[in-house]
């Protein structure tokens, strides 16, 4: 009767921590964006992801020996307005530590490993004035080398958030806007630990 | 072969538009963060006398901040905005709040302890915001925050640099922030009791002071 008592005041306990606890993860990133000319044309942003050791990155990175650049293409313009619908986009991140991405050369965004790539199916970008908006989409993780440390049930329906900026202190030579933003997974990913069922027993005991 | 000789004049013209930096940082310091924010009664229903605060880690900050985030955490906090009331514009949806009053401050923290907790203020939040040294200190003179129904939004406020040890002397409308904000209707991740993420940059224009560098560094640069 006492050791049901206690395996019960133990799944309490973790089911309290699980709702109280929160931990933020994302892959923020600062990038430079391309529009089209109009309806039809695809629009396509190249980034580096800055998080450092500032915030949680959903998988583990090692910023300190590499770099890691986000690459969006393909993001075609279907309406165009205050309020713009974009489809089709593709995703991927990068991790290279043999060149320094250089927004000049929209190359160097895309060497390296391919850890994570993926579709950016949809996504809306909202001006508010003429040169400050925001973008929201979702992001559906389909293959890279790092895929496979994300469990199925984890990889759809990251949402994708950027700031849009026309300001020109903040626009590189050859773009129309900044995007200082993130993509993240909606739920703390965590990571996969084995146990065998006397270890797992034995967290009971 | 034909050397180019280079005289004193010729030489500072050179190093001059060598450094000069692109538009993108020339004379301006820039901070790169992401946070939440929240509003006493909530965001939604912003109503007269609210205040809102965004409590916000620095993912990127210029050199002349003076903190090297590989070391330390740089952490951005701005509270005090009180709002004026939430207007919607019927037509288009946005609704719009403007605040009065408010500050926007900068520490640099070599414990690396944010930490923003749930429903704040709490017992992390505003504390691990604000310890460490004051870097920059501002005072709002206007601050907009603009919303979408879809979640989407953004802010942005103009402000005067008051204090802080990047700050070489106080100024009036040198700094300028700005964010893209995300609500519950976007999925992004949004700790319990906080209204919306933030991801934002702010802008700190004349009042930093220059790298310093002697001759031995700077000829090192060419050598």
């Amino acid at each position: 009767m006492m050791k049901k008592t206690l395996i019960t005041l133990m799944l309490l306990g973790q089911a309290a921590l699980a709702t109280s606890a929160f931990a933020v993860q994302m892959f923020d990133f600062d990038a430079q964006a391309t529009m089209p000319a109009g309806v039809g044309g695809a629009a396509a942003a190249y980034g580096r992801i800055v998080n450092g050791q500032a915030v949680a990155t959903p998988i583990p990175l090692d910023f300190a020996n590499y770099e890691y650049t986000i690459v969006v293409t393909g993001l075609t313009l279907d309406v165009y307005g205050t309020t713009s619908f974009f489809s089709g986009g593709v995703v991927a991140i990068y991790q290279d530590s043999a060149t320094s991405s250089d927004w000049a050369s929209p190359a160097t965004f895309s060497d390296g490993t391919a850890i994570l790539t993926g579709t950016l199916a949809t996504f809306q970008r909202s001006m508010f004035t003429s040169t400050l908006g925001s973008g929201t989409g979702f992001v559906d993780w389909t293959g890279g080398s790092l895929l496979g440390q994300l469990a199925l049930e984890d990889r759809t329906g990251w949402p994708f958030l950027t700031s849009v900026s026309r300001t020109a202190s903040q626009v590189q030579a050859g773009y129309t806007e900044r995007w200082d933003g993130k993509v993240e997974p909606q739920q703390e990913v965590v990571a996969t630990e084995q146990l065998s069922w006397s270890e797992l027993k034995a967290g009971y005991r | 072969m034909k050397l180019v000789k280079f005289t004193a004049g010729s030489l500072l013209a050179l190093l001059l538009s060598t450094l000069s930096p692109s538009a993108a940082s020339a004379g301006i310091a820039i901070v790169d963060y992401v946070g939440f924010g929240w509003e006493t009664d909530g965001l939604a229903a912003s109503l007269p006398g609210d205040v809102f605060s965004v409590a916000n880690v620095v993912t990127q900050i210029d050199p002349r901040f003076g903190v090297n985030l590989g070391s330390a955490e740089a952490t951005l906090y701005i509270t005090g905005l009180t709002s004026q009331g939430a207007v919607t514009d019927p037509g288009t949806g946005v609704t719009t709040i403007t605040y009065t009053g408010g500050t926007l401050a900068i520490y640099g923290d070599a414990s690396r302890n944010h930490d923003w907790g749930t429903n704040p203020a709490n017992g992390t939040v505003p504390s691990t915001f604000t310890d460490g040294s004051l870097v920059f200190s501002g005072t709002f003179t206007s601050f907009t925050l603009s919303l979408l129904p879809s979640g989407a939004g953004i802010y942005e406020g103009l402000l005067n640099g008051t204090g802080g040890s990047a700050l070489a002397y106080p100024c009036s409308g040198c700094a300028y922030t700005f964010a893209g904000t995300f609500g519950a209707p976007t999925s992004a991740q949004i700790p319990a009791g906080y209204d919306v993420q933030v991801d934002g940059t702010l802008e700190l224009e004349g009042a930093v002071p220059a790298e310093t560098m002697n001759w031995g560094s700077l000829k090192q640069l060419y050598n």
